[in-house]
């Protein structure tokens, strides 16, 4: 035995030299990048715009714009993109991954809370870590995942048994596991965790399962929690009685996706999801603060400094899970900071971050739930759009206009760019909605109207390039099916994006007609990224179960 | 090594009742009693375990996942869309509850419908609460519930043959193509019988009906296969295959309209239960 290995040993030893000496002149000639990152600091999180060449937070940068100031990839030569690399995973589960970039090093989450780091120019493996997960999860919609955060050479992952995992970016060696909640009682974290100074956010899903939702901070090096704020106010808090008896104990209101920073008003921006049951109403009379808002939270402190509520008191699971979006512009004659917003309702808002002063709100896709938006920023609801046992047909669709995929603003165009969606659902209302520990509490279900996948009529996404300020529709590019795709747009004038039936497009970003487009063979259900490495630009998306990369 | 224990004795037991029987073939009276055995034996097979999980409780917590897992293609309250209906006591898959759990673990091999069991303990419980939630469903349907068809297959098979059905439908071996095949059709009798009258009122995403008009003005319609952002690919009347792209499409629709035309007119309601009855027959692997 002993022997045996020390015989593979040394062919192996023989192996690597002889590989060695091979590969040197073409590793010289070819490979003038360093694979070695030396991890992140928060003041580069910071620069992060400026520092186009890494793709360092799931969005690209704290303002949440997905807008990437490469330009070597433009609306001239991307009609001669060319695929690098594929890698496939084994999974049927989809597959909604927004990876991270640092210097030439790609980290990816897989679905069931797999991480893997891959060499960004060829895909090839440096490590994979399985963090391994019970057998029973409250999950409502697929094991999935969708980012990291990294800090320092710390990545920070959220599973779907509602734990914080941080690990070594050389290795995938775990430093800590703190436990954010009780799987067992509803709780899971599906989104990436957000880095802010030395502090880890990370918000929980659980909207389907009576939860009661929160944002929570975490200390990066020791897994420590900071602070937590419960997105359902307690007995005393402001807004507590906005929630009838003790409903406000298991009504959702969860934060399953990443919200935006700014560094300046020490402000996060993060979305609030549904109120449970999801569809009946009835069992939790009121306003529901704060599901469906946008919450702006002291990043010290976790104290609420303002909050918006898209849709009060909602009955057809429209989270306001979307990727907020933070522009310096001048509006109406003033300089402001501005929050931009195109909800799930089918509303596109736009409100002074500041103060959370609601400043205008414009219809981006169908719907016929609401007769306007007031000067307040409230809805007036159309009679008679409520689900009931017999179901109501209401445009948008149980999965909305809008949803978790992120938009993306070009300070180039001044556009705010959406995969928008036009169709409807047919709502049902279930009574006696029972409330049991862990399991899913829903009060009924939206139905679409049509068969998705080849729907029978123009229901269709597309694009919608929005005037930022307006909301006035510029310009739209049809895609079919009903897409879930993110989006980014670069100094290259181009908008990227994908279908569900695995076509993958650059768009020019200032008319919209389409510059090159591809067909994957696999759902597009993630957003893409770009990012540049041995000074070649490159753009990566998830299709289908592989990771494709494509370049010039 | 438990397991194989097992195994081994339920392999002993079988062996000893056929030799057994074997044995005691010349005595009736023994073998009368045998046979009421066997009997008793198919019958609680056929039955299967009762179901356990059957309280208010069960059917609401079924409810909930009905609506999570199946409720997009087998409808609201389980009536069927895409998916059969299960409320009309028919399963073609199950012959009780225990099998129902069965189909819904595991799925059935060679259709659309995927099991979802994750062999937990939770699972178990879970998925007897779903066969509760539907017997529920199939309960509250009462009298209006679909009955198996009760007509003549024979009768059946004429009038398939007299509106020429084959035309464009696939039975066994051969037939048409634009229809579906109808040896590997999952409808409930009900979704059959409302077909032959009312074919408009359920069309399937790919059995819908498109009209073509290329830019040079040349006319297709067909039985849409597939459709992204820039492709459309159907079968022509001809049966022929085609892929157009939509950029030289002049005008696409995709009306509300079945290809299958209505036989309200050409049949009267015995002529639908026979002709529903032979199609049901059709059915690979169907007793007849």
């Amino acid at each position: 035995m002993r022997y045996q290995r020390r015989f593979c040993c040394f062919l192996f030893t023989l192996l690597c030299v002889s590989l060695a000496s091979a590969q040197t002149p073409q590793s010289q000639t070819t490979n003038a990048r360093d694979a070695t990152h030396t991890g992140v600091t928060y003041q580069q999180l910071l620069g992060a715009s400026k520092n186009a060449d890494n793709w360092m937070t799931y969005s690209g940068q704290y303002n949440g714009q997905r807008f990437s100031r490469l330009d070597q990839i433009n609306d001239s030569n991307a009609g001669r993109l060319r695929l690098k690399w594929v890698r496939q995973i084994q999974t049927k589960t989809a597959f909604e991954t927004t990876p991270l970039v640092i210097d030439g090093v790609m980290f990816l989450t897989l679905p069931e809370n797999k991480v893997w780091a891959v060499d960004a120019q060829t895909g090839l493996p440096y490590w994979k870590y399985d963090h391994g997960l019970p057998p029973q999860l409250p999950v409502c919609c697929g094991k999935v995942n969708r980012g990291l955060a990294i800090l320092g050479d710390t990545l920070y992952m959220g599973t779907l048994d509602a734990k914080l995992v941080a690990l070594d970016s050389k290795s995938g060696n775990v430093r800590w596991v703190q436990t954010v909640a009780d799987s067992k009682k509803g709780y899971s974290i599906t989104g990436a965790p957000l880095i802010v100074k030395d502090m880890v956010i990370t918000g929980i899903a659980g909207g389907e399962y009576g939860i009661r939702g929160f944002l929570d901070a975490y200390d990066a090096k020791t897994g420590k929690r900071l602070w937590r704020r419960h997105t359902i106010p307690g007995p005393g808090e402001p807004g507590h009685d906005t929630w009838e008896g003790d409903s406000w104990k298991i009504g959702g209101s969860p934060t399953w996706m990443t919200g935006a920073y700014d560094p300046k008003l020490n402000l996060l921006y993060w979305g609030v999801g549904n109120p449970g049951p999801d569809w009946n109403g009835e069992v939790r009379k009121g306003d529901n603060l704060y599901s469906d808002c946008v919450l702006a939270i002291n990043a010290d402190t976790g104290k609420i400094k303002w909050h918006f509520q898209f849709t009060p008191h909602d009955v057809h699971d429209w989270d306001a899970c979307q990727i907020p979006i933070l522009v310096d512009r001048e509006y109406q004659g003033k300089q402001r900071s501005l929050l931009l917003w195109a909800n799930r309702n089918a509303f596109y808002y736009v409100l002074d971050r500041t103060t959370g002063e609601f400043l205008q709100a414009t219809q981006f896709a169908k719907q016929t739930w609401a007769a306007k938006i007031d000067q307040t920023g409230r809805p007036i609801r159309v009679p008679g759009k409520l689900p009931t046992e017999e179901g109501v047909l209401v445009y948008p669709d149980v999965s909305g206009a809008a949803n978790w995929h992120s938009p993306t603003y070009s300070p180039q165009t001044g556009l705010y760019y959406q995969m928008a969606f036009d169709g409807a659902a047919t709502y049902y209302l279930d009574e006696d909605p029972e409330y049991l520990v862990g399991k899913p509490f829903l009060g009924g279900i939206g139905l679409p109207n049509e068969w998705e996948e080849f729907p029978n009529s123009d229901y269709i996404s597309a694009v919608r390039a929005l005037d930022a300020l307006t909301g006035k529709r510029i310009w739209q590019y049809k895609v079919q099916a009903k897409s879930m795709s993110g989006l980014i747009s670069t100094a290259g004038n181009l908008v990227f994006g994908g279908a569900p039936h695995g076509s993958f497009f650059a768009l020019n970003a200032k008319t919209g007609e389409e510059v090159w487009h591809i067909d994957l063979g696999g759902r597009v259900h993630a957003a893409p990224i770009t990012f540049m490495t041995g000074g070649k630009q490159y753009v990566t998306i998830a299709a289908g179960a592989a990771l494709f990369t494509f370049g010039l | 090594m438990p397991r194989h224990f097992r195994i081994a004795c339920a392999c002993l037991i079988f062996s000893a009742t056929t030799a057994c029987s074997l044995l005691t073939a010349q005595d009736p009276a023994t073998e009368d009693a045998a046979k009421a055995a066997t009997k008793a034996k198919v019958a609680k097979s056929k039955a299967g375990t009762t179901n356990p999980h059957t309280s208010a409780s069960d059917v609401n917590q079924g409810r909930n996942f009905y609506n999570i897992l199946c409720a997009r293609c087998h409808g609201r309250n389980a009536r069927g869309a895409k998916g059969p209906d299960l409320t009309d006591g028919i399963f073609r898959y199950a012959r009780n509850d225990e099998e129902i759990r069965k189909v819904i673990s595991n799925g059935v091999s060679g259709t659309d419908m995927t099991g979802f069991s994750d062999g937990t303990d939770v699972w178990e419980i879970l998925s007897w609460q779903m066969v509760a939630y539907l017997r529920a469903e199939e309960k509250k349907r009462g009298a209006a519930a679909g009955k198996h068809p009760t007509g003549d297959r024979q009768r059946g098979l004429a009038l398939f043959k007299k509106h020429k059905c084959a035309t464009c439908h696939w039975t066994g071996s051969d037939g048409g193509r634009r229809g579906s095949d109808l040896s590997r059709l999952a409808a409930s009798p009900n979704y059959i019988r409302k077909s032959l009258t009312d074919p408009d009122a359920q069309i399937a995403g790919d059995y819908q009906l498109v009209q073509i008009v290329m830019e040079n003005g040349q006319v297709y319609s067909g039985r849409r296969l597939y459709e992204n952002t820039y492709f459309i690919l159907f079968m022509d009347e001809k049966e022929n295959l085609r892929t157009i792209r939509k950029s030289r499409v002049e005008q696409l629709n995709r009306p509300h309209k079945s290809l299958m035309p209505s036989f309200r007119k050409y049949l009267n309601s015995a002529e639908v239960e026979d002709l529903t009855t032979y199609i049901i027959s059709l059915r690979k692997g169907e007793s007849k």
